[in-house]
């Protein structure tokens, strides 16, 4: 089976684990979809006279997966980040809450097998982690890492499910796409690179009777990154060389006006600075470590808007 | 005589491209029917009913 043919959706689940019946799937923008359900077996421990295995026990389930995208504004990377922030979207807005229902979501890859297509389906799927990458030259990488309830499989479509294409399909967005609106106070920094790590730290839970979850916990929510600027002035090291707090990250991302993307994190610690060193050719550049904290102003950590100007 | 079916149509307008897979049955293979965004068609009562409250359509 060609993985080129490969099709990746995902629908928002109204009750949490179930696929919602004649379901409008929206199409992902994919690089593709890693991870493997786990579904360990290990050999019993029973002594035995013959010292051989006779029997294994089951253990317990887990569904990982990871989606790889670029940075795209599209209605099936909302599903995504909704799940990721625990919330659903308000007005365009999204910031952090610990709301499941509406924010889980079915996966669903479809292989393209010719006669008969196989599919897989990921139910119950909720957003464990992010890391979003953006390097001047490359489209910014967003890595969706997920946890779900259990997998079906199948050879046909869900009945009347239909599968919208992607929309707005504008290319994906390049750190040239992205205005700078404030960073932790430095004057016209020239960004080089940014690298995010979003986490809810999800835990399977299980109980007696099955080897799949019953439910996955909200963990603690984690926003932290680092940010690498051209060493342009002292201050852009010596400033962090002490912890400064209460420093506003906010950049826009993307090329088409009312279709952007706006990530906020209005009350940061801005810590651990460095200045890199390349060799004889090269330039510096200080790399700044940051962690988003709670926003009272926002009522979230971070704020993510859509559809921005 | 049982009276002749009567396939009700209803006429839409496609608002968003999509497309679905209809079994053809028998182990054959699933057909991919496609729609852009902007086609006038008819479709039974049944599609039109649901493409609209996907808001995928709308009645043309």
């Amino acid at each position: 089976m060609d993985s080129a043919n490969k099709q990746t959706a995902v629908i928002a689940e109204v009750t949490v684990g179930t696929t919602p019946a004649t379901p409008a799937f929206l199409l992902a923008r994919d690089i593709r979809v890693s991870g493997a359900p786990q579904r360990p077996n290990t050999r019993s421990p029973e002594r035995r006279p013959d010292r051989q295995a006779a029997s294994m026990v089951q253990g317990v389930a887990t569904y990982p997966k990871q989606i790889e995208m670029p940075w795209v504004r599209d209605a099936a990377s909302d599903v995504l980040w909704a799940s990721l922030f625990g919330s659903p979207w308000v007005s365009n807005v999204l910031k952090v809450g610990s709301v499941r229902t509406g924010t889980t979501f079915t996966l669903e890859e479809k292989y393209e097998g010719g006669a008969t297509d196989p599919y897989r389906r990921l139910t119950g799927c909720m957003v464990d982690n992010v890391s979003i990458n953006f390097q001047n030259g490359n489209p910014g990488q967003i890595n969706f890492s997920l946890l779900a309830l259990g997998e079906t499989t199948a050879t046909t479509a869900i009945a009347s499910s239909t599968y919208a294409a992607p929309t707005p399909a504008y290319d994906p967005s390049t750190p040239a796409d992205i205005v700078v609106n404030s960073l932790f106070g430095l004057a016209s920094p020239k960004v080089r690179s940014l690298q995010m790590q979003i986490s809810n730290n999800l835990q399977q839970q299980y109980a007696f009777g099955s080897a799949d979850p019953f439910a996955i916990g909200l963990g603690e929510f984690n926003v932290q990154g680092v940010v690498e600027v051209y060493f342009n002035a002292l201050a852009d090291y010596s400033a962090f060389v002490v912890k400064q707090t209460g420093q506003t990250f906010d950049i826009t991302i993307g090329a088409t006006m009312n279709f952007k993307d706006r990530l906020v994190l209005g009350n940061c610690d801005v810590f651990n600075p460095n200045v890199d060193d390349p060799g004889q050719t090269g330039v510096h550049a200080v790399t700044l470590n940051f962690l988003g904290k709670y926003y009272a102003t926002d009522a979230s950590a971070m704020k993510l808007t859509r559809n921005a100007p | 005589m049982a009276a002749p079916e009567i396939d009700m149509e209803t006429t839409i307008l496609i608002l968003q491209t999509f497309h679905r897979f209809v079994s053809e049955g028998d182990g054959r293979p699933e057909r991919k029917e496609r729609y852009a965004q902007g086609q006038t068609i008819k479709v039974s009562d049944e599609d039109a009913a649901d493409w609209i409250a996907k808001g995928l359509a709308r009645e043309a």
